[in-house]
């Protein structure tokens, strides 16, 4: 009851901040919307925030393709949202040639497909060393995101965490 | 004489329906474990892992056919807390074998997915601690995947470092085969006491772990290990 209690709220939350739309896209994920508020992902560095007037050269259902087809990080069922995001995350990055951390998201546009409250997609996890066996409940509820760069179609990398 | 049809459902080539229960986890590699601290206490792991693949069983229900390769940091305490780093697939239609980090302070994963890989492909997945921080950072290569901001050092030691394949199915092959063994060479782990990294070669003691039969492990040498199914 509690963590469907909590999957409402999240979306209603969800929508509060994102303005839903009520079409979904074609190739049946959530119609594309633009965030509305700042949105910093929990456990991380990762900061989301209104893409203002930019313009991605994508749509938010083609992002959603690529996720699906060609990374597969997008095959949970139907996202909660797919909306374009300006995207920063001090918490990743590429060195460069000289050493320097770039990072993978710096005030990136992006498409940011989230799933909120879903069964936690598959994880690892060491061996028990002093416990039994342990490996993680499988009907503990997680959050996800999946970033697709909307200039490029690049898909970037996805995170997920324990339901928030 | 009565005939009768007989529908039977064929499973995909080479592939067997997942059996086993749910949240079992299966391992084949070498781990330092938490028996007395031979060696150097790690608090970072790194190696060259060749990646190799493997079949899936088929997902009945909510069986889990993934299946690993990583390095990683852990507690010898109870709980999971561990950092880690290597690839993965999830075993469905429409999953590809990917770079992956994972990491566990005890209140559920924290991962990150990368782009697919495809090919045998060798790179570097390293858990490094990071002293002027206290975060624990996950690299695969040149590319930081994630950050943990949460000291290893609130964790129960000694830290364990690991060098494992993992399946959560025993109708799942662990990555590699006998003629293409996932393959970890040039192991390294960084010191806890000064956070330097050194070679795995008299400075820790490894043990095997093989889970279940069907898997297997094996040392080439004390840096470089090696694991599959049989």
């Amino acid at each position: 009851m509690n963590g469907a209690r909590g999957f409402v709220v999240s979306l209603l939350l969800m929508a509060a901040t994102t303005g839903c739309v009520a079409q979904p896209g074609s190739s049946g994920a959530p119609a594309e919307s633009a965030l509305k508020a700042e949105w910093k992902l929990p456990d991380s560095e990762i900061t989301l925030a209104p893409p203002g007037v930019a313009v991605a050269k994508m749509t938010g259902d083609a992002a959603y393709d690529v996720c699906t087809k060609s990374a597969g990080s997008c095959n949970f069922g139907q996202p909660t949202a797919v909306q374009l995001a300006v995207a920063t995350d001090t918490g990743s990055g590429q060195l460069d040639a000289q050493g320097k951390l770039v990072p993978l998201l710096n005030k990136t546009l992006v498409w940011a497909i989230s799933w909120i409250g879903i069964t936690c997609p598959p994880h690892s996890g060491g061996p028990p060393v002093s416990s039994p066996l342990n490996a993680a409940a499988s009907e503990q509820l997680c959050d996800k995101v999946a970033f697709v760069d909307a200039t490029t179609g690049a898909f970037i990398f996805d995170y997920s965490y324990p339901h928030q | 004489m009565t005939m009768s049809w007989l529908l039977v459902t064929q499973p995909a080539f080479g592939a067997t329906n997942c059996r086993s229960g749910p949240n079992q986890l299966f391992f084949a590699g070498w781990w330092s474990s938490g028996g007395p601290l031979v060696g150097h206490e790690p608090e970072g792991a790194k190696a060259s892992l060749t990646y190799e693949y493997s079949d899936a069983c088929l997902a009945v229900g909510s069986r889990d056919p993934s299946r690993w390769a990583w390095v990683m940091i852990q507690t010898s305490g109870a709980g999971n807390f561990y950092a880690q780093a290597g690839y993965w697939n999830g075993g469905g239609p429409l999953d590809c074998w990917q770079h992956f980090t994972e990491w566990n302070n005890n209140a559920g994963p924290h991962h990150v997915n990368g782009a697919c890989v495809s090919g045998v492909q060798t790179h570097t997945p390293k858990v490094a601690y990071v002293p002027a921080t206290g975060a624990t950072q996950m690299w695969i290569d040149t590319t930081l995947f994630s950050t943990m901001n949460i000291c290893t050092c609130t964790w129960a030691r000694p830290l364990v470092v690991d060098y494992l394949g993992e399946t959560h199915d025993t109708g799942t092959d662990v990555p590699g085969y006998p003629n293409t063994k996932t393959d970890w060479n040039t192991m390294q782990i960084q010191y806890f006491t000064d956070n330097t990294w050194h070679g795995t070669c008299g400075t820790i003691t490894l043990r095997r772990s093989v889970t279940f039969n069907g898997y297997d492990a094996d040392a080439v040498a004390c840096n470089h290990v090696r694991s599959w199914t049989k």
